[in-house]
Parts: C-alpha cells; sequence; structure tokens
C-alpha cells in the first residue's frame, strides 16, 4: 500500500463529505435574483393591461411570438379584474354552501322569450357553470357538487351553485349576455395613431357609443377554438379566438380596408379592448392579450364558446345556503369525487389486451407508462388524441402501453402505480383496458401524491368505466396481475416514463410535453418510409441552439489513444487535441478521462450490419453537452 | 410602495409577517423578501437536479408562483420556508426530467443563466460541470440528492426527510451510502 491509499483510507467520513461540500458550493456562486417575480406577482393577482394580437395566417397553436399583424394599444382593463370564481382554491365539496340565483329573462323589444329560448338559456347556463367548476376543481359534473340549472316557465331560471362563490363572481359569468362585438370607431370621430380626432379613442370598461354599428360579432366566432391559453412569454393568461367560415376572409377585407382605423372589441356594451389595425389581418384569428388570471381567462373563453344568451338576464334574487358536505376531500390535488375522463380513447378502433389499432399495422409505438405519472397525462390526453386520428384509425399504427412502476420506486411503501396498472390488466382481460384507462389517466394525483389509486378507487373507476365488477373485483383484489406488472417493469430498468418506442428503437430527448407529438410523428413517419419501397431522406441533426455548439462528451476507456478515439469519430488527432486542451499528456490518457469531441462529426463508422444508425449518440457512457460557440 | 423587508432576517421570521400581515401589499412585500432570500437556493437545487440553467430557471419561476398560489390559498408552509419550496420544487424538477427524458446536457459554459451578462466566470463553470459529470455518473440519483440537498443547501435530516418523503433515518442511511460510494470513487472527492 503506497503512501496515497493509506491518506485515503485515513479519511473519515466527515473529510469526504466536507470536500464535497467545498466542491457542490461552487455551483453558480453568483446567481442574479431576476426581478420577474414583481411581473410573476401582478400576472397572477390580477390581469391590469390588455392588448389583441392577430396572428398571420397558417399560425396556430400558443399565442407567443408569431408577427404582429395588428398592434395593440395597450390600456387598463376592467374585465379581467374579476378574481377566481370560487376564492382561496377550496374544493367545492370540502365547502358548505351553496349559491343559488334566480334569474327572469328579459323580453327585447316587446318580443317575449319562447319555451325554446328558455330551454336553450337553461343549456347555455349550465355549459357556463360546469365549465367553469371543471377547470376550476376539475371536478366531474356528474357530481353531487355539481351546479343545478332549472327552467321555471314561463320565463325565470334557478342556478344553484356549489362552493365558496364569491356572488359578484358568480353574477359576472352568468349574468352576462355575451353578446361580442367588433365595432369600428370611425377615424373622422377618434382619429387614427397619427392623428387625434374630435373625441378621444374610449378606454376599457367604458360604454360604447350605441349608435355605432357593428361589423362583426360573436355568432361568427368558431366556438370550439375559443380557449384560454397560458402566454408563456408574459406569463398571463390569453383568450384566442377564430371567425368561422365566411366571416374569416371578410374579416381580412374589412381589415385591409380599414387600416390605421380604431376598432372596438364590446362585450355586453363595454369594451373590452380597442387597438388599432396595423396590417391586413390574413386569417380571421387572434388573440384577446389580457394578462388575465387563469380563471378570468377561463371565464371570457367560456362565454364567448357558449354564445350568446337569446335574451338578457336580470336578476330576481339570490340566496346562500349551507348544507352538509356531500363527499369527504382529500388532499393533494386529488378530486374527492371521480373526475369523468375530457379525452377518451375512440371505442370503434381494433384492440386487443393493451394494444390498440390494427393488428398488422407497420409501426408498433410502445409507451412505458406508469398512470401515477403527470406527463403521461399529458401524453394520453393531448398527444396520442392526435396519433389515433392521424395514424391508427388509417391503420398504419398501433399503440402498445407497457407498465412501469417508477413512481413506486420513488415513494417510500406505495404501491399505487403497481395496483393501477394491475387494475389496467384486470379491465385488459375483459377487453376495456382502453376504457378504463381513460379514467385512470383523469383520476390520477396531479403532484403524484399517494391516495389517487387506493385499491377502492381503482375499483370505483372501474364502476364509472362500466366494467363487470363480478369479475373486477375478485381480480384487484386478489392481486392476480401484480407479479407480472412488476416483472414487466423490471424488464424497463433506467427507462423513464413516458418512454417512447417506435419498431423497438427508443426515441430519446423526446417527451410527453404537448410538442412531443411532432417528434413521435417524424418518427412514426421515418418507420412508415423505411417499411415502404421508396427510400425517405433522410434528416441531418438540426442547428445548434443560439451561440451554444453541441459537443459530445467521451470517457477514455482502457487503451484508448488519441489517434483511435480521433478514428472513432472522424477526427483528425490534431483536431482533437485542439479542442481539448486540458489533457496534460496526449499520448498517455488515463481510463475514466473526459474527452471532447468537437461538433459536426460526431457520428462515429456506421456499423453496415445494423444499418441506418437509430440515435446519433450511440455511445452508452458518452454525454452531450451545449459548450459555448468559440470566439475568434 | 413596496415595503423594504430586511433579507437577512430568518425566512421564519418572514413567513410570520407573511401569515400574519393583514393588508395584501404588505404580505405580498414579505413574500418578495422570502423570494429574494431563497431564489439562488431553490434555483442552485434546479440546477443542481436538472443540469440546464433554462430548465433551471423555468422550474424556479414556476416554484414561486405556485408557492405563492398556494401561499395565497391558505396553504402555506406549516414548518419552515426553505423545506416547503424545495419539496414544490422538487415535484416540478422530476416533471421536467421525466419530460425531457434526461439525456444529460449539461451546463457548461454554454448555459450561464441568461440575465447574466456573456463573459462571468466560464472557465470555472465547465470546471465545475466537468466535475459534477463524474460525480452524478458515480453517484445513485437519490444519493446525489441527498448530497445535494444536505452539503449545498444545509438542510438538516428531517427537513430532507420532509421534502424527500422519507423518514430522517432513511435520510442517514442514504448519507452514510453515499459516503461508502464516495469512498470507493476518490478521484471524486480528493
Amino acid at each position: 500500500m503506497n503512501e496515497i491509499e493509506s491518506k485515503r483510507l485515513a479519511s473519515s467520513d466527515e473529510e469526504i463529505l466536507d470536500l464535497v461540500r467545498t466542491r457542490l458550493s461552487r455551483v453558480e456562486p453568483l446567481v442574479p435574483v431576476p426581478p420577474a417575480w414583481q411581473q410573476a406577482r401582478a400576472s397572477y393577482e390580477q390581469g391590469s393591461r390588455m392588448k389583441v394580437r392577430v396572428r398571420p395566417a397558417g399560425a396556430v397553436g400558443f399565442g407567443g411570438v408569431l408577427a404582429v399583424l395588428l398592434v395593440a394599444v395597450v390600456i387598463g382593463m376592467s374585465l379581467a379584474h374579476q378574481g377566481p370564481l370560487f376564492s382561496g382554491g377550496s374544493n367545492p365539496a370540502e365547502s358548505l354552501q351553496w349559491t343559488t340565483i334566480v334569474y327572469e329573462l328579459q323580453p327585447v323589444d316587446g318580443a317575449q322569450p319562447s319555451a325554446a329560448d328558455l330551454a336553450t338559456t337553461v343549456s347555455i347556463l349550465e355549459k357556463r357553470a360546469i365549465q367553469q367548476l371543471e377547470t376550476t376543481y376539475r371536478v366531474a359534473s356528474t357530481d353531487a357538487a355539481a351546479p343545478e340549472v332549472t327552467a321555471q316557465p314561463p320565463n325565470r331560471v334557478t342556478v344553484r351553485v356549489p362552493g365558496m362563490v364569491d356572488l359578484d363572481t358568480l353574477r359576472n359569468l352568468l349574468g352576462r349576455t355575451g353578446k361580442l362585438e367588433f365595432v369600428l370607431l370611425p377615424p373622422e370621430t377618434y382619429g387614427t395613431p397619427e392623428t387625434a380626432g374630435p373625441k378621444p379613442v374610449p378606454g376599457i370598461g367604458e360604454s360604447i357609443d350605441p349608435s355605432l354599428p357593428a361589423q362583426f360579432n360573436g355568432g361568427q366566432l368558431d366556438g370550439s377554438k375559443v380557449a384560454a391559453t397560458l402566454d408563456t412569454g408574459n406569463g398571463g393568461w390569453d383568450v384566442e379566438f377564430s371567425f368561422k367560415g365566411a366571416a374569416s376572409s371578410e374579416f381580412e377585407t374589412w381589415s385591409a380596408a380599414h387600416i390605421n382605423d380604431y376598432f372596438a372589441v364590446v362585450l355586453d356594451g363595454q369594451i373590452v379592448t380597442a387597438p388599432y389595425i396595423k396590417a391586413p389581418v390574413s386569417a380571421g384569428s387572434g388573440v384577446i392579450l389580457g394578462g388575465f388570471t387563469a380563471a378570468g381567462a377561463n371565464q371570457l373563453a367560456t362565454i364567448l364558446q357558449y354564445g350568446q344568451l337569446p335574451f338578457p338576464l336580470i336578476e330576481i334574487s339570490h340566496e346562500v345556503s349551507t348544507e352538509p358536505a356531500p363527499t369527504p376531500s382529500t388532499a393533494n390535488g386529488i378530486a374527492a369525487s371521480i373526475v369523468v375522463p375530457g379525452v377518451t380513447t375512440p371505442t370503434d378502433l381494433p384492440s386487443n389486451g393493451r394494444t390498440l389499432g390494427n393488428p398488422n399495422a407497420p409501426v408498433t409505438l410502445g409507451v412505458w407508462i406508469d398512470f401515477r405519472c403527470p406527463a403521461c397525462q399529458v401524453f394520453a390526453t393531448q398527444t396520442m388524441p392526435k396519433l389515433i386520428e392521424k395514424y391508427v384509425k388509417p391503420g398504419k399504427l398501433k399503440i402498445s402501453y407497457q407498465d412501469s412502476v417508477v413512481i413506486d420506486s420513488q415513494t417510500a411503501g406505495s404501491t399505487e402505480s403497481r395496483d393501477a396498472a394491475a387494475a389496467g390488466r384486470c379491465a385488459a382481460d375483459q377487453g376495456k383496458f382502453w376504457a378504463y384507462q381513460d379514467w385512470l389517466i383523469a383520476n390520477q394525483s396531479p403532484i403524484e401524491a399517494p391516495g389517487a389509486f387506493t385499491l377502492a378507487r381503482l375499483a370505483e373507476l372501474a364502476n364509472r368505466a362500466g366494467l363487470d365488477m363480478t369479475k373486477f373485483e375478485p381480480c384487484l383484489t386478489s392481486g392476480r396481475h401484480n407479479a407480472e406488472v412488476l416483472k414487466e417493469s423490471g424488464t424497463a430498468t433506467g427507462v423513464g416514463v413516458p418512454t417512447f418506442f417506435v419498431n423497438g428503437v427508443e426515441l430519446t430527448a423526446t417527451g410527453a410535453s404537448p410538442g412531443a407529438y411532432d417528434d413521435l410523428a417524424a418518427a412514426i413517419d421515418a418507420a412508415l418510409a423505411r417499411t415502404s419501397p421508396t427510400a425517405s431522406p433522410t434528416t441531418s441533426p438540426g442547428p445548434a441552439a443560439d451561440g451554444v455548439q453541441t459537443v459530445l462528451l467521451y470517457t477514455a476507456i482502457h487503451g484508448d489513444t488519441i489517434a483511435v478515439i480521433a478514428a472513432k469519430f472522424r477526427l483528425t488527432p490534431a483536431q482533437l487535441t485542439a479542442a481539448n486542451p486540458q489533457i496534460q499528456d496526449p499520448n498517455h490518457l488515463i481510463a475514466g478521462e473526459i474527452i471532447i469531441i468537437p461538433s459536426a462529426t460526431w457520428f462515429p463508422e456506421p456499423d453496415s450490419t445494423i444499418g441506418p444508425v437509430p440515435t446519433p449518440f450511440p455511445w452508452p457512457d458518452s454525454t452531450i453537452v451545449p459548450m459555448p460557440t468559440p470566439s475568434p | 410602495m413596496m415595503a423594504i423587508v430586511a433579507v437577512e432576517r430568518g425566512s421564519e421570521e418572514l413567513l410570520e409577517r407573511v401569515g400574519s400581515a393583514g393588508p395584501f401589499e404588505e404580505a405580498a412585500a414579505s413574500f418578495e423578501a422570502l423570494y429574494r432570500q431563497r431564489y439562488r437556493d431553490v434555483y442552485r437545487y434546479a440546477l443542481l437536479m436538472l443540469r440546464s440553467a433554462e430548465d433551471a430557471e423555468d422550474v424556479t419561476g414556476e416554484a414561486f408562483q405556485r408557492a405563492y398560489a398556494a401561499w395565497d390559498a391558505g396553504h402555506g408552509p406549516s414548518g419552515q420556508a426553505l423545506p416547503w419550496l424545495l419539496l414544490i420544487t422538487r415535484r416540478l424538477v422530476i416533471d421536467r426530467a421525466r419530460r425531457r427524458k434526461l439525456l444529460s446536457w449539461l451546463p457548461l459554459a454554454g448555459l450561464r443563466p441568461s440575465h447574466e451578462p456573456v463573459d462571468q466566470g466560464d472557465t470555472g463553470r465547465t470546471e465545475f460541470w466537468l466535475w459534477f459529470e463524474r460525480f452524478a455518473r458515480e453517484l445513485p440519483a437519490r444519493q446525489r440528492e441527498v448530497l445535494i440537498l444536505r452539503y449545498q443547501r444545509d438542510l438538516d435530516d428531517p427537513q430532507i426527510g420532509e421534502i424527500l418523503g422519507i423518514s430522517a433515518s432513511a435520510v442517514r442511511s442514504l448519507v452514510a451510502r453515499a459516503c461508502a460510494t464516495l469512498r470507493r470513487n476518490p478521484e471524486i472527492w480528493r
């Protein structure tokens, strides 16, 4: 034993840990604290600014940084000043309070509401109330804690809503007629951005001059495309809308004819925003940028989505009553009651156990899934429906689930991943796996807390999913499939969830984010192209991110020399040496030493027997790291 | 309008102020002080776990937003602030890591905090991350995390247990196992 080794052994645990502590403390010693908090708080607390941005043709999805054609006037805004519908995020089931409001339909210009108008009003109010409850709490509308809307002919409607409801907020949501109009503010009266008119442009929250005609109205919007979206740039919430059909091109023509004129977006006679038109709007879709709170944006979206009430409402009476809570609540974001799945797997597709789709499909997508994993929920509810639509229905793809219990292994003493997976197999025994997985996915805990998949809840979910309980319950309680689940999960060591395999090749660097669809679709397209006789164009690695050059870290193994490694990566030894000034002696590499492989050439010689290299990162011990672009 | 709250105070006292402050502005100002005091801790934890400055910034921002929302809804921490913040952060970190299907993007010099000027300490940063890469390779995830929490954050065992969802004695046994791993890999700490 030489001196160094004996010293090493002499180190106490405390000394070792102390050295590690010193090392760890060197991470980013001087992180500046960004001032973002004030903005974040402001957008959380209440939206106070608003503007409208309209997207160019073809751009869909998040209202991010796409070209701004119609620039906004930013003014303080009253509509967004609506707190959350329910105070403090309390679960409605846990509160004892019910709020009841009675409305009467008001005749307009002497026209009396018909029975059909009353029914329409009930239906719209119900949708508004339910949508709000569901987006706030994800509570099932069929539950005991659901809002009740009843018609009282000839012209009254009673709305009963559970929870600690702020009365004014509720009135704001329900009592609004929801009449949305786009009104031109004539330049001869209101001027243009360059020249002021005789009257100032009205501010947000002000009433619109009722003599001005509306050019477009809410009835021309496509209700299915109205949505509250998170503005990732500003941290607030926006409301997206789209005109439908002919109105879309009419809006374009109209906007082209009124460049530099102001117009107002008006809701029930009150101005939501008043921007001016900077350029023709070439697609009839836009975003109302409100810096809304989530609740405020949802509320506006809800009103727009379900359309205008046939007659204005007037409140006759309201009452706040209390009664015992129907169901006990649980913590950790697990709804006290069962959540009805918002997204359901089509039942008219061929399926076999945990595989969905044409059994002879040329491409198989293997998905490692843990029903407790929120990212898996994102996949199942956002990505999978698109895959089903595009690939599974035409018979090109089958999707096969594989069980992972990775979250159990991260949570001491928990077996809920296993139990949920086993329950899924019990459902598969009945040929109803896909229906059941919809319910599982919808009822997980958003923070993976235990309690979402107790045996009792799993059984209740099965009941709601319409399974044969006489077979399901014995299957679940006996733990018939537990061992199979653990065995399958055991083969997935090191695989996170969800992990995707396309025809057996793992998709690296993808995830369950909504954008994962693009990655998956690209991989599936490539696999389809491979199975067809025509060769597909090969894709090259994308350009590096701004100012960051991607390099590969290679860990030297015994027997490596600079020349050997350079040859592996088709570099010259000189290039490799130049990229690794930290190597003290290029002639004597130490096993375990990390070598930086410069970019562009880090595909090693492909092994001709394997065919195309499935992934650009073939070295198990390699790590891809971004490096700054070297300055000249 | 923003009240200045001394940041050198302990976070517990701050939280008490946050909890007891009546007027909204004052409470929010106290929460802001907590943010200023703990931002770095939360950020570094996220950075070490995710190894991407961009992700760490996102996660830290979101963690504070959630913390604020939770506090605003009356679900603030029952005890001290830091373990509570890290618990929130950890959920986000795990979620983020899972989505990303970790391919170990290391924040060498390239990924400095986005609001930092270009030429600050890139050399030291590269050196640190090359070391950390080795550290992370040798230590299993849980042993690594326990060391990060214990020695980068100076938390005690019950607090770490609270964050990881395990008991204090389980924390100690993880530390002991980490020591054993370190002993087998002396190049990490020598």
